[in-house]
């Protein structure tokens, strides 16, 4: 039944529904919001780091949205088989929201904290720069509303 | 040790320590982990000419900040029969190689006559109509001489073209602040009587979000040759063989400036423009040309029983100036049409075009094929000749025997032609990080030389002035990512 | 060739790149990021090709480097 829906699904040939993400309800987590894509290498080192911190700081309110850009969907979907992320995913492919973002390169992400203010971009991802970002979360977590 | 006529060697480092290093550095995406590459080309030229077999194997660390270290080993076996320089004749022609041992002066009659040891006949190679005598010389225990004979009709071809050669590089790439990458390299390559060194440099930056990149880099060769028989004196006899050292030298510096776009999600271009300075030996000490008076071969004043050729003679300067565009576009997915065209121009006359076209069709994820074409055409060097005249070129007073020009060569890679690639790669990518790849090519060249006029009836009335070159390849390539 | 078309056509060609606005935004990088689109996608195979047409040849060299890709981090 899973592999029928599944191939159904994978028929479409189409991204699912337009990320709309309400940022709204979102007031009082710290959101990590994180451009990526299937063929960004940097991207594919920062899925294991983005699901520790998913595990670790999730109970404490920390959400992760990591929004796709890719153009082609079996790609997304592959990675995404692959990389086993624990964290919401969404799709833009359309790149609507990476401009409103203004993502000036591959992946960016933002740190948000928990009033709803953009505290931290980062440009690309660096595995040397994870305990930096590690603690910036924590610092962001401390903070009340 | 036999004696080995190396036309391909002299030169052919210069094209891996340039040309590939400053690529082999570049990487795409590159994550952390190492890869292999392994490929090896077989090469055959048709009528009985040059075979070569070369193994190559690339390794490359990436490391977590993005930097790389390149090892590249390559090695090379030639063996075949090479263009001496001599004309096709009506008659047959022989050719004694100088040996191995001391310069020689007016002893030069002994080197044909088999002095000392014993004397082998070889089996004639299928499709040239040689018979290679092979006498040994043991005064020094050094080498011997070989002696062959052209029929007439044929180009004439030294069939103990026999060589081998190892080219190791090493190359360092490393991403720096403020969106630079900075390149070093070095390569050294050696084979029986060439060596060459040489050390690179390059910076790139990137503008625009990374859609445009700018790119310096500079090439340093340092070469030198130590012909087997001495370095033979530039347009004098070749049965005399007077020599003018031992060894010799060539430093090449190369220097390149590109630019890189990214136009639009599907298109990328590039544009390079390249300078190069070549000062020191550029004859090739193995190469002859022949002598006619009227188009009739004539006796060499200097050694009575042979005809005469001459050593050639080229400048000790050589600037060339290249321009390279180069555009990749993505055709739906996966799919890529790679188009280039170069021009370069140089201060021995020769100017050159290259257009190449590549299409990369992507059947499936596991399958792709890619047809290739490539035409090319160069006009001649100023002093490339396929004979030498007597009374225009060459004079011959009271048995001297003086040149007339300053420079002259018949190496048809210096005449003016035209070529056809036309090639199929296959590639069979396993997995992700697994790939087999199996690429033929064929090579055809177009004499487009201006016929040089010999008296009709004479020895080089009729006959070929320029060996147009064909020839096959195969690679076979393996690589693999951890 | 003429050597005043090709500068002015150098000339023209490098205005057009250099045109300070990128038009290509970060994430739509999906299809340069493919290695069949970078520069030189078989880097053995075209030294292999270099080396022959360099022995044969009278010309040599003339690609570069850098550039392209996915243009990450």
């Amino acid at each position: 039944m899973r592999i029928l829906l599944t191939t159904i699904f994978c028929s479409l040939i189409s991204f699912p529904a337009l990320a709309e993400i309400d940022f709204d309800e979102l007031k009082g987590q710290v959101v990590y919001v994180d451009f990526w894509a299937s063929w960004c290498g940097p991207c594919k080192a920062s899925f294991p780091w983005m699901n520790k911190m998913h595990r670790v700081y999730h109970d404490k309110g920390l959400t992760i949205i990591a929004i796709n850009l890719d153009q082609e969907p079996e790609l997304a979907r592959n990675f995404i088989a692959e990389m086993d992320p624990e964290f919401r995913i969404e799709f833009d492919p359309s790149g609507k929201l990476a401009e409103e973002f203004k993502v000036d390169t591959m992946p960016t992400s933002f740190l948000i904290d928990r009033s709803g203010k953009a505290r931290f971009k980062h440009k690309g991802f660096h595995d040397e720069k994870g305990r930096e970002y590690q603690h910036e979360i924590q610092v962001l977590l401390k903070e009340s509303l | 040790m036999q004696l080995i006529n190396k036309k391909l060697s002299f030169s052919a480092s210069l094209a891996l320590a340039t040309s590939t290093l400053l690529g082999a550095n570049t990487q795409v995406n590159a994550e952390e982990g190492w890869q292999a590459d392994s490929a090896v080309l077989i090469y055959n030229e048709n009528n009985g000419r040059v075979s070569a077999i070369e193994p190559a194997v690339n390794l490359r660390r990436t490391y977590e900040d993005e930097s790389s270290i390149n090892l590249r080993v390559v090695y090379d076996a030639l063996t075949g029969a090479s263009p001496n320089g001599a004309a096709s004749a009506s008659v047959a022609q022989t050719f004694t190689s100088a040996s191995g041992s001391a310069a020689q002066t007016a002893n030069a009659q002994a080197m044909t006559s088999s002095s000392g040891g014993t004397s082998r006949q070889v089996t004639p190679s299928p499709n040239v109509n040689t018979i290679v005598t092979h006498s040994y010389d043991d005064d020094e225990g050094e080498g011997h001489s070989t002696t062959y004979t052209i029929a007439p009709g044929d180009t004439p071809l030294d069939p103990s073209f026999e060589d081998s050669r190892t080219t190791v590089s090493l190359g360092w790439t490393k991403p720096l602040e403020d969106n630079y990458t900075v390149n070093l390299g070095g390569s050294y390559s050696t084979e029986g009587d060439f060596t060459s060194f040489s050390v690179n440099g390059a910076v790139a930056k990137d503008f625009n979000q990374k859609s445009t990149t700018l790119s310096a880099g500079l090439n340093l060769e340092f070469d030198t040759v130590t012909p087997n028989g001495g370095l033979p004196d530039p347009l004098t006899s070749y049965a005399t063989h007077n020599t003018i050292g031992e060894s010799d030298s060539k430093n090449v510096v190369d220097t390149i400036i590109g630019l890189t776009q990214v136009i639009n999600r599907r298109w990328i271009t590039q544009f390079n423009i390249s300078l190069s300075q070549s000062s020191g030996h550029h004859s090739d000490p193995y190469k002859i040309l022949t002598v006619a008076d009227q188009g009739n071969l004539i006796t060499d004043p200097e050694n009575a029983g042979n005809y005469l050729y001459l050593f050639e003679s080229r400048p000790d300067s050589r600037q060339k100036l290249s321009l390279y565009w180069q555009n990749k576009f993505a055709i739906m997915n996966n799919n890529v049409l790679d188009l280039s065209y170069r021009y370069m121009t140089d201060d021995w006359g020769v100017n050159s075009h290259t257009v190449d076209a590549t299409f990369h069709w992507q059947l499936s994820d596991s399958f792709y094929l890619e047809p290739h074409a490539r035409y090319y055409e160069q006009t001649a060097a100023d002093f490339y000749t396929p004979f030498l005249s007597l009374g225009d070129d060459v004079v011959i007073n009271s048995g001297a025997i003086t040149a007339l020009v300053d420079y002259a060569s018949s190496d048809p890679r210096l005449g003016a032609f035209s070529a056809n690639t036309y090639g199929l790669k296959m590639g069979f990518p396993l997995s992700d990080t697994r790939e087999l790849s199996l690429s033929v090519e064929t090579y055809q060249q177009q004499d487009k030389n201006i016929r040089k006029e010999v008296a009709a009836g004479s020895h080089l009335d009729g006959q070929s002035q320029f060996a147009e070159l064909s020839a096959n390849w195969v690679q076979l390539g393996y690589s693999v990512r951890w | 060739m003429n050597k005043k078309k090709i500068t002015i056509s150098i000339l023209a060609l490098s205005a057009l790149m250099l045109n300070g606005c990128s038009t290509v935004k970060p994430w739509e990088r999906d299809l340069l990021a493919k290695p069949q689109m970078a520069l030189d996608s078989d880097p053995l195979k075209t030294a292999f090709d270099d080396h022959i047409y360099f022995s044969k040849e009278a010309s040599s060299g003339g690609r570069g480097f850098g550039g392209g890709g996915c243009g990450c981090n």
